[in-house]
C-alpha cells in the first residue's frame, strides 16, 4: 500500500505562510490538513508590563498588511480600560483611516492576489496581469495608491501609522492634505466600479472553479450600526446560514460568547460560538460575513448587491462569493471615504483628549480587511498591560477554510493522486486565496514531497 | 537577465508590502530584472539557484528559518537584510526577555531555596526559542533598516547589489532631520506618551518625552515627531557598532531628575530596544546565561 | 568551574579619581586590609561609567561590579556625576535582575578620599556577599 504525503508549502499569493498537507494511501486521500500558525500568540505575552499608551504601536506589527486595523483595536482597548471619551473629530479621522486600510488592501488583493487567477493569466501575477492587461492594472494601481496615501496622510505613515494615540488622535488633519485627496477620490470612485463590474463578470461566467468548489453553509459574525455596515464602531452581530439572527451583543461581551478548541493538527485552536457547540458553530468573517449580515447602504456598493445575492443565494455561502464581497465592499469604502473627505467637520482641531492611566480592563473591535478583529487589555493602576488577549480574523475562517480544502480535495482526488496534479493544487489554492487570509508563519525549503 | 528573490522569515510582511507599494518602480524593475521568487506576489515554490540579489525580511529563529537562510545564503550572490527585523531582531524579538522571565520563574518556583543565588542548571531542558538577527546565522552583503525601510532605500540597495557596488546609510540620528524646536535645555521631567505636548512645535526629548531619536540612524525625515509622535527607534541605531537602547537609556539616566528604577526591563525594553533587543548587549548577556547553563 | 568553598570572587570596582581611588590609596597606605579579589578600574568620575562599562565587566566574567563616587550632597568634583552613576547603577541593578544575574552583584558606595575605613568596609562586605552568592552565572572566560 503506498502512502504518499503531499505538502502544498508554501501557499503562494496570501499574505504570510501556510501549507496544504495531504496524505495519500492506497490511491485514496485519506486526510487533508490546512497548517496554520497563529501569529498573536506570543504579542500577547509580550506586551505583558508595557505601558498600555505604546500598545497601538506595538500591536500593528503583528501584521504588515492590516496593520491600521490593529492599530485602532488596540486604542479602543485602552480607552475602554482607562475610560477615555474621544472627540468627535478624531473619530471621524479614525475612521477614515479605517476606510483608507480597506481601500489599498481590498485592492491589493483584487489586482495582486486574486484576479491572476480568476482571469486564467498566463503569468499568474500582478506582472503578468501588467503584460496581458495594463489598462486593467493601471485602475487597479490607481485605487491602490490612493489608498496607500490616504493611509499616510491620515496615519503619518503609509504601513504602521503612528497618528492613533489613547485619546484621538495626535495631530488634526490639515486642509492641503485633504484637497489633495478630494481631487482624485472621483476618479478612484469609477475604477472602484470598474473592477467590481468585472468580478461580478467573472462570476456570473463561473466555470469549473467555481463548480467544482462547494460551499460550506456556515454562521456568519460581523460589526454593525443598526444592522448597516459598519467598520469602526458598533454591535456584534451573528446570523445563521439561513440568514436568521442568531445573536446581538456589545464587543465588550465578545469572551463570554465564543470559545475556542483546540485541534491536534493545527497551531491554532479552532474558535466558535459557545451557544451552539461545536462545529455547528463555526462561522466565517471577513467581506462575505459582513455583505450577508449587514446592509450596504446606498452607495454605489448597493446596485450589485442584489446581483451578488442573485447568483449566490442569501446569505452567499461559496467561498469565491468573497471575491465578489470584497469588490462591492471597495466600491462601498471608497465613496465613504470620499464623503469624509468632502465633510469640513474632519479638518476641526479638538482632535485629543487627555487621559489618565487606571487599573481597568477593556476591549477594542474593528473590522479589519479580513474580519473582525478582538483587542482585550488589563491594565495595572500604572497603566501597563498585565494580560491580552487578542483574536484575529484570520483564524476565525480557518475551520471552514479547512472544510472546504478537504472537500475540494476530494473532489479532484483522481487529478491529484493520478493526474494534473499541478492544475489541482492551483485549484486549491484559489480557493484558500478567496479568504485573503493573513497569516504570519514560518515558511519551509519548498517541495512537493514524495514519500513512497 | 539578472535575478532577484525576496524571502519572508518570522515577519510579518510588512516589508514585502512595503515592495508592492513601489507600484509602477515595482513593475519597472520587473522588465528588466527577473523576480525569481516571491512567495507573496508569485507561484515559484522553490527558493531558485543563482540568484543576484535576495531580499531576506524577518528574524531568524533557530530551526526551520536557518534551513531556508542557508539556501538562500548558498544560491544568491548577494543577500540583503530587508527591514529591522532582519538586521536587529525586530520588535518580536521583544520576547526573547519574556521567555526567559518565564524560564527564572519556573526555576524560582522549583527551588526549595531563597530566590537568591546562581541559577541552577542541571534540570532545566532549554526551552527558549531564541529570535536573532538574520546577521548572526549567515553573512550579509547589505542591510536596510526601518520598520519599514524608505522607499528610496529599497530601490537604493537593490540597485546597488545588482551592481555590486556598495550601499551607504546615513549616519546621522534622527534629530538631524526633525523639524522641531530645540533650545538646548532638558527639563529632567519624564513623561509617558499619553500625555499630550503643550507645545507641538518643541523637541519631544525636552519637553520630557521618551523620544529615542538621539540614538537612531536617520532616512526617515523624522516622520514620526512631525506628527507630535516621539520616536521609537524602529530604524535602529544610527551606527550597527552601538547599542541603540543602552546608550539612551544610560543618557536619559544621566538628565532625569528621578531615579529610572520605576519601570522593569520588561517595560523599558519597549522603549528603548523596542527593535533591536536581539542586538543589544543586554541579549548577549542573557545568551551567555543560557550557554552557560546548557554547558552545565 | 570552581567548587563553591573555594570560590574565590572576581571583583571589578570603578573607583572615581578624586575619592574613591583617594579612599583606596590612604587605605594601602596606612596598611589597611582589604581583599584581594578586587580589581580597581580608575576613572575620572563616576559619571563616566557607561552602563556598557558593567554590563561588560559582568560579560568578562566578573562576580561583582562596584561603582564607587563621591559622597552625596555635593561631594562630587564635577558637580552631579555620582548622582548620574546614581541614577544608572540603580536603573541597571533591576534589569540585571530581570535577565538572571541577580539584583546584588552591582552596587554603588559613596565616600570622600579621606575615608579609607569606608572604602575597606565597603569592598569586605560587598566581597563577602558576592561569595554566598557564589559564582556569577555567567561564568568564567
Amino acid at each position: 500500500m503506498t502512502t504518499e504525503k503531499i505538502e502544498v508549502e508554501p501557499v503562494t499569493r496570501v499574505e504570510g505562510h501556510g501549507k496544504v498537507t495531504l496524505n495519500i494511501q492506497g490511491g485514496k486521500i485519506k486526510n487533508v490538513e490546512v497548517n496554520i500558525i497563529e501569529p498573536p500568540r506570543f504579542f500577547e505575552k509580550l506586551l505583558e508590563g508595557k505601558p498600555a499608551e505604546e500598545a497601538p504601536r506595538i500591536t500593528e506589527r503583528i501584521c504588515g498588511v492590516c496593520p491600521v486595523a490593529h492599530h485602532l483595536a488596540s486604542a479602543k482597548a485602552v480607552e475602554a480600560a482607562w475610560d477615555v471619551e474621544v472627540p468627535e473629530t478624531a473619530i471621524a479621522l479614525r475612521r477614515l483611516l479605517l476606510l483608507a486600510q480597506f481601500i489599498n488592501s481590498h485592492a491589493l488583493h483584487i489586482g495582486f492576489l486574486s484576479l491572476p487567477d480568476l482571469l486564467r493569466l498566463r503569468e499568474k501575477s500582478v506582472f503578468g496581469l501588467s503584460s496581458e492587461n495594463p489598462k486593467l492594472l493601471e485602475r487597479v494601481l490607481q485605487v491602490h495608491s490612493f489608498g496607500v496615501k490616504l493611509t499616510e496622510e491620515v496615519g503619518g505613515r503609509t504601513i504602521h501609522p503612528i497618528t492613533a494615540v489613547p485619546g484621538g488622535m495626535s495631530k488634526p488633519f490639515e486642509s492641503e492634505r485633504r484637497d489633495q485627496l478630494l481631487r482624485k477620490a472621483n476618479q478612484v470612485l469609477e475604477s472602484t466600479t470598474e473592477l467590481a463590474s468585472l468580478m461580478l463578470d467573472i462570476a456570473q461566467k463561473g466555470g469549473d472553479l467555481f463548480e467544482e468548489i462547494e460551499s460550506t453553509p456556515t454562521n456568519y459574525m460581523s460589526m454593525h450600526r443598526d444592522g448597516i455596515h459598519e467598520l469602526y464602531d458598533g454591535r456584534i452581530r451573528v446570523i445563521d446560514s439561513k440568514g436568521n439572527l442568531r445573536q446581538d451583543f456589545d464587543p465588550s461581551q465578545y469572551f463570554e460568547l465564543i470559545e475556542e478548541k483546540p485541534v491536534e493538527h493545527s497551531y491554532v485552536k479552532y474558535p466558535y460560538l459557545k451557544s451552539l457547540g461545536f462545529p455547528q458553530g463555526i462561522y466565517r468573517v471577513g467581506p462575505l460575513a459582513r455583505v450577508n449580515s449587514a446592509s450596504i447602504s446606498a452607495t454605489g456598493g448597493r446596485s450589485y448587491v442584489k446581483s451578488f445575492f442573485g447568483l449566490f443565494g442569501r446569505p452567499a455561502h461559496h467561498p469565491l462569493a468573497y471575491n465578489l464581497a470584497r469588490a462591492i465592499e471597495l466600491v462601498h469604502v471608497a465613496q465613504q471615504a470620499a464623503d469624509l473627505l468632502a465633510d469640513d467637520n474632519i479638518l476641526k482641531r479638538d482632535v485629543r483628549a487627555p487621559v489618565k492611566p487606571k487599573k481597568g480592563e477593556g476591549v477594542g473591535v474593528v473590522e479589519a480587511p479580513r474580519g473582525t478583529l478582538i483587542h482585550h487589555y488589563s491594565t495595572d493602576e500604572r497603566g501597563l498591560i498585565e494580560k491580552a488577549n487578542l483574536i484575529v480574523a484570520t483564524g476565525q475562517n480557518v475551520p471552514s477554510m479547512e472544510k472546504e480544502v478537504r472537500n475540494l480535495s476530494l473532489r479532484l482526488e483522481d487529478s491529484i493522486v493520478d493526474g494534473d496534479r499541478a492544475e489541482a493544487i492551483w485549484k486549491i489554492e484559489t480557493l484558500i486565496r478567496a479568504y485573503d487570509p493573513c497569516i504570519s508563519c514560518a515558511t519551509h525549503l519548498v517541495e512537493i514531497k514524495r514519500r513512497d | 537577465m539578472k535575478r532577484i528573490a525576496t524571502v519572508s522569515l518570522m515577519a510579518d510582511a510588512g516589508c514585502h508590502i512595503a515592495l508592492a507599494n513601489l507600484e509602477e518602480k515595482l513593475l519597472e524593475l520587473a522588465k528588466n530584472v527577473e523576480i525569481a521568487y516571491c512567495q507573496i506576489l508569485r507561484d515559484e515554490k522553490k527558493i531558485p539557484k543563482n540568484v543576484d540579489v535576495a531580499l531576506v525580511e524577518g528574524a531568524a529563529r533557530p530551526g526551520h528559518d536557518l534551513e531556508i537562510l542557508s539556501a538562500v545564503r548558498d544560491n544568491s550572490r548577494a543577500l540583503v537584510a530587508f527591514g529591522s527585523c532582519a538586521c536587529f531582531g525586530g520588535l518580536p524579538s521583544l520576547c526573547n526577555l519574556t521567555n526567559l522571565n518565564e524560564l527564572i520563574t519556573y526555576v524560582y518556583q522549583q527551588t526549595a531555596t531563597t530566590s537568591r543565588g546562581p541559577i541552577p542548571s542541571k534540570n532545566l531542558p532549554l526551552l527558549v526559542e531564541r529570535v536573532r538577527p538574520i546577521g548572526e546565522l549567515v553573512r550579509i552583503d547589505y542591510m536596510i533598516p526601518g520598520c519599514i525601510p524608505e522607499e528610496k532605500e529599497i530601490l537604493g540597495v537593490i540597485s546597488a547589489a545588482l551592481e555590486g557596488v556598495p550601499f551607504e546609510l546615513p549616519r546621522k540620528s534622527v534629530c538631524e532631520e526633525c523639524k522641531k524646536e530645540r533650545k538646548g535645555v532638558l527639563n529632567g521631567e519624564i513623561k509617558r506618551n499619553y500625555e499630550s505636548p503643550r507645545d507641538s512645535s518643541r523637541c519631544l526629548l525636552e519637553l520630557g518625552y521618551f523620544c529615542v531619536g538621539p540614538s537612531t540612524r536617520a532616512g526617515c525625515g523624522a516622520r514620526c515627531p512631525s506628527f507630535n509622535i516621539p520616536c521609537d527607534g524602529c530604524r535602529g541605531p544610527v551606527d550597527v557598532k552601538w547599542d541603540q537602547g543602552v546608550s539612551m537609556l544610560d543618557s536619559l539616566a544621566a538628565v532625569a531628575k528621578e531615579r529610572l528604577t520605576a519601570f522593569s526591563l520588561k517595560t523599558h525594553s519597549a522603549i528603548f530596544h523596542r527593535y533591536t533587543f536581539a542586538s543589544s548587549a543586554l541579549q548577549r548577556l542573557i545568551s551567555n546565561l543560557e550557554r552557560r547553563k546548557e554547558e552545565m | 568551574m570552581p567548587n563553591r568553598d573555594e570560590f574565590e570572587p572576581s571583583i571589578v570596582a570603578f573607583c572615581c579619581w578624586w575619592c574613591a581611588y583617594g579612599a583606596a590609596d590612604l587605605a594601602g597606605m596606612s596598611k589597611m586590609d582589604y581583599p584581594t579579589n578586587v580589581r580597581i578600574v580608575r576613572v575620572p568620575c563616576t559619571g563616566r561609567v557607561d552602563v556598557l562599562h558593567i554590563l561588560k565587566a559582568f560579560k568578562e566574567g566578573a562576580d561583582g561590579v562596584i561603582v564607587a563616587g563621591c559622597l552625596k550632597d555635593g561631594g562630587c568634583h564635577y558637580v552631579d556625576g555620582n548622582m548620574k552613576a546614581e541614577r544608572r547603577v540603580s536603573g541597571l541593578k533591576r534589569s540585571l535582575e530581570a535577565i538572571g544575574l541577580g539584583d546584588q552583584r552591582l552596587e554603588m558606595y559613596f565616600m570622600s578620599a579621606g575615608m579609607p575605613e569606608k572604602f575597606v568596609q565597603s569592598v569586605t562586605q560587598f566581597t563577602e556577599t558576592i561569595r554566598k552568592l557564589g559564582p556569577s552565572p555567567l561564568g568564567r572566560k
